[in-house]
């Protein structure tokens, strides 16, 4: 068991080779919870806290405001109150000794995103890691694969994870057809079955939620397990006027308010990240395709298509979370589920938990998966 | 009629005759004389710039020139669309030495469009003859220099200008390209109101008046030819007449526009 | 991530893609295709600097090469506009517009105004603007305050090939005359492009960096000028928040004055000469709307009131740099009452 845990600069975003340190939330010689937000990282993307990878002192601080780390390089040590200083030192000069920063040629190069053919449309998809095993992240409505920025590389390890891009989102294929939930699930088996991946563990977000469940049970032999995040299916209630509004909005101050309802923190909505979903919605035959899906999934006020009651039928291990501050799909919908999945609910995160409790939700997602496969 | 609904006219600051002809509202013109709301421009476009281009009315315009180069762009449009449609473009003797106006004829001629270039030449432009500012006696000569047949004809008889017309719509209409029409007429009035003329030479209006004046010899033409009865000729005036008068009537009486008209129709969005 | 082309391709390919999806969209201009009525080839030149090279082999007759006539073929476009098609028309440089500008200012701009709201006018002049190309004195005006001062004209002004595509398609799609100013400069310049048509809304300016101690308003190839002081001044520690327009008819009050509330501290940076030009613009909306929160005299940083000058030493004096720019950020910053 290590007793000393190194806080690294996680890699988010398959582009990102560094980031810059913001505010120091924890101070040097704290007692740290797991989990906990020790600190602010920026990039020129995204900024987000990192959280304390393990329990413990606080005991060295590497990197202070405005330093730029690059990917996987040394922010902090946390270690027992017990273990000396000297021992501290070592680690740290053992760490740098060691440490090779990614290369720029080789961040791009496993940045890239690939186009593959499902019936008749282009799918965008990034894989990330290697492994027996395969993943597939689906996202939800409006967003694309860089929802699981803050995941797929952590998740990476010895399994092949590949997120993609939804027609109708991403660098995907703006054609949605009738946008009906059974179409997005062929896509998922066509993008499979052109992958050569006979079963995959999935993950699903929101609608990509609904894709996951509609897939498992369509094709059962085809999921070894599903992880549900803030999923659409398992209830009525859902904020129209949030997706009225994310389809209407053409400019920075029409999208801001909305984008803002899907974090508990508004702090995470920076304004490369309302450009960027501008950038999306403004090519031509996006809005109409977000409005034929949205048509779907939405009626009268409500979700239109519930599964809750078919979640008992699934053959497979199935694991749900939720953010309890989650405006968009109310938690109360992750509340008395059937007694084959299992439940999480993380308080002080909204609907993109994936993103706003990153550490958290890829450690129960690993954890679920390690469970799953009958390990500790 | 030589125009219909397809066609498209460009006139002069003095627009109101072309603006009837073309089958304006003459109500609508009415009030937008006055500036009142119901006007043709909603009272924002004037005498100086009425307009309707439902009815193919480009506008009357401030800038002398300023019609030719528009003329040929609606020309452009008819020939790209095919609509089978002309324009047509009204200028003085004064718009015919504009840059606007040369580059124009220039431009129709080498794209072969379908666009009628009249200039009326009523011998002043502004208060400076036109034997002093126009190199050549006859405007109609210039086509020569633009490639495009140039006809010159007496502005005062109807019958005449509608020949020249016809051949001129018809060529324009079969693909021909553009004709210049020179038309000579005389101006009752000064260039604008209350000019007392003192650039002209006495009686010269009054003479004018006597010997040459349109509608006399109009009235004249077809009544001798059996076409219409004197009689049936005093009933049109007087229609016109009323018309006027309770167009003139109702254009007094139409409310003006609001303040908030002041900001609206700049943009279609902004 | 989308492939890079150049702001000049980005341009090529939004007119392609316009004419693609609309057939009333054409294309008009001196040597647009550039062998019209020659014995050699048709489609020659594609525009001076061949920006409209290939649309002739795809559009025909819908790529019009005009005489040397502005107001009549700039008058034909709009006059055209007014009547059903969606011209496209080339001010090959924008100094000439002073053998059209009636047309533009005087026709185009009011018909919707003069006509009571009933003339729409789809026009699009695409001209070329700015100095450092050595052109002097009548090839190197920018004249976007000319423009943006009339009402009933929009002006865009993009400084990246994104912003050049985006901007170019809305500008067509749009139904009101739009005066698309493109830096002869920046032609060359590289950047990701989405293959698709997408259309960028005006009146949005764009935040190339996000700061905290002072705001730098500017635009066109200055974005690019003012960047470079930015990194300058990053390193020094002062952080700046950097604003560019894209379109100054209309223009986006809100993020200017939203970004000067925030900092205290306001940089101009604009490459038309100093009289009138949207520095003098930018600084009264300012000091008439968000004077309280000013914590220093805004500064403006622009070329001198003289005409563009042809000697190199000297035209790379006439245009603001990244050190006037830097310095005139240290000042406001460093200002005490």
């Amino acid at each position: 068991m290590r007793v000393i845990h190194p806080l690294t600069m996680p890699k988010w975003g398959l582009s990102m080779a560094e980031g810059k340190i913001g505010d120091w939330i924890a101070q040097e010689g704290m007692s740290v919870e797991s989990g906990v937000e020790l600190v602010e990282v920026e990039t020129d993307k995204i900024l987000s806290p990192l959280e304390a990878p393990a329990s413990g002192v606080l005991r060295r601080i590497l990197a202070r405001k405005n330093d730029l780390v690059p990917v996987a390089g040394l922010i902090a040590v946390i270690a027992d109150a017990t273990v000396p200083d000297e021992e501290i030192d070592a680690f740290i000069v053992d760490f740098k000794a060691r440490f090779v920063p990614e290369q720029t040629g080789q961040a791009d190069a496993a940045s890239s995103t690939i186009q593959v053919q499902v019936g008749g449309q282009s799918l965008c998809y990034v894989k990330r890691g290697e492994g027996e095993e395969a993943v597939l992240l689906i996202h939800g409505f409006g967003g694309d694969l860089k929802s699981w920025l803050f995941n797929q590389e952590a998740l990476a390890d010895q399994l092949a994870i590949y997120a993609l891009d939804l027609r109708g989102h991403g660098g995907s294929s703006k054609q949605v057809g009738s946008g009906t939930l059974d179409e997005f699930v062929e896509d998922v088996r066509g993008f499979l079955d052109s992958l050569g991946l006979q079963k995959v563990h999935l993950v699903g977000h929101s609608m990509g939620g609904a894709i996951a469940i509609k897939f498992a049970l369509a094709y059962p032999a085809r999921a070894s397990s599903l992880v549900l995040i803030a999923s659409a299916g398992l209830g009525s209630e859902i904020d129209v006027e949030y997706i009225e509004g994310f389809i209407s909005a053409q400019r920075r101050k029409e999208l801001l308010p909305q984008i803002e309802k899907l974090f508990a923190d508004r702090k995470l909505v920076t304004r490369q990240l309302i450009e960027d979903v501008l950038k999306f919605k403004r090519l031509d035959g996006v809005e109409s395709s977000l409005r034929t899906i949205a048509s779907q999934f939405c009626m009268d006020g409500h979700q239109a298509l519930i599964l809750r009651d078919q979640l008992s039928a699934l053959a497979m291990p199935a694991s749900v979370i939720w953010g309890a501050e989650d405006r968009i799909l109310p938690v109360s919908h992750a509340r008395d589920l059937p007694r084959n999945l299992t439940v999480q609910v993380l308080s002080g995160s909204g609907h993109m938990v994936q993103m706003e409790a990153a550490t958290k939700v890829n450690r129960l997602i690993a954890g679920f998966w390690r469970e799953s496969q009958g390990q500790p | 009629m030589n125009l219909d609904q397809r066609d498209k006219i460009t006139s002069t600051h003095r627009g109101h005759g072309h603006c009837l002809a073309k089958g304006c509202d003459v109500h609508g013109m009415m009030a937008e004389i006055y500036g009142k709301k119901s006007g043709l421009c909603a009272g924002k476009g004037g005498s100086m710039h009425i307009a309707d281009l439902a009815k193919g009315m480009l506008g009357a315009n401030g800038i002398v020139g300023g019609g030719p180069p528009l003329a040929c762009g609606a020309a452009l449009a008819a020939k790209k669309l095919r609509t089978g449609g002309v324009a047509v473009t009204f200028v003085g003797d004064g718009g015919a030495n504009q840059g606007t106006t040369l580059e124009s004829l220039n431009l129709a001629s080498i794209w072969k469009l379908p666009c009628i270039f009249v200039i009326e030449n009523n011998g002043y432009a502004e208060a400076t003859s036109c034997k002093y500012s126009g190199a050549c006696h006859d405007f109609a000569d210039r086509a020569n220099g633009f490639n495009m047949p140039g006809v010159t004809v007496d502005g005062h008889d109807f019958f005449a200008v509608y020949e020249v017309a016809s051949e001129a719509v018809r060529r324009a209409r079969e693909g021909g390209g553009p004709t210049l029409v020179e038309c000579k007429v005389s101006r009752y009035y000064g260039h604008f109101e209350g000019d007392a003329q003192s650039y002209r030479a006495p009686d010269e209006v009054k003479r004018i008046r006597e010997a040459r004046d349109c509608l006399t010899n109009f009235a004249q033409k077809v009544t001798s030819a059996g076409l219409l009865t004197r009689p049936e000729l005093e009933q049109i005036d007087a229609e016109v007449l009323a018309l006027i008068e309770d167009s003139a009537g109702k254009a007094k009486a139409a409310p003006k526009p609001s303040a908030v008209d002041l900001l609206t129709d700049v943009y279609v969005s902004y | 991530m989308d492939r890079k082309i150049s702001f000049q391709q980005a341009i090529n390919e939004a007119l392609a893609q316009e004419m693609e999806r609309d057939s009333r969209v054409i294309v008009m201009g001196e040597d647009v295709a550039g062998g019209s009525g020659t014995d050699g080839k048709m489609d020659a030149w594609g525009g001076v600097l061949g920006v409209t090279k290939g649309l002739w082999d795809k559009f025909g007759d819908r790529v019009m090469d005009t005489p040397i006539t502005e107001s009549a073929f700039v008058g034909a476009a709009i006059g055209a506009a007014t009547t059903g098609l969606r011209p496209v028309v080339e001010l090959m440089f924008v100094d000439f517009m002073g053998v059209c500008f009636d047309q533009i200012f005087n026709q185009a701009a009011k018909f919707r105004y003069m006509f009571g709201g009933k003339a729409v006018t789809p026009l699009v002049v695409r001209t070329m603007y700015g100095a450092g190309f050595r052109a002097a004195a009548q090839h190197s005006q920018c004249l976007y305050p000319l423009f943006t001062h009339i009402p009933g004209l929009k002006c865009a002004i993009p400084s990246t090939p994104y912003d050049a595509k985006g901007l170019l398609i809305q500008a067509i799609r749009d139904n009101d005359p739009v005066i698309f100013f493109e830096h002869k400069l920046l032609y060359s310049v590289q950047g990701e492009v989405p293959e698709e048509p997408y259309a960028i809304p005006f009146g949005e300016a764009r935040f190339i960096r996000e700061g905290s101690d002072v705001t730098i308003v500017t635009l066109g190839r200055m974005v690019h000028i003012v960047s470079e002081a930015a990194d300058t001044l990053a390193a020094e520690g002062c952080s700046c928040e950097v604003i560019d327009l894209r379109t100054t008819s209309p223009l986006d009050e809100d993020s200017i004055l939203g970004s000067t509330e925030k900092t205290g501290r306001l940089v101009v940076v604009d490459e038309a000469s100093p009289r009138c030009n949207m520095a003098t613009d930018i600084s009264a909306l300012v000091a008439q709307r968000a004077f309280a929160s000013l914590k220093a005299p805004i500064r403006m940083v622009t070329p001198p009131h003289t005409p563009v000058p042809f000697s190199d030493v000297l035209e790379d004096l006439y245009i603001p740099d990244a050190r006037k720019v830097a310095d005139a950020a240290r000042e406001v910053v460093g200002y005490k009452a």
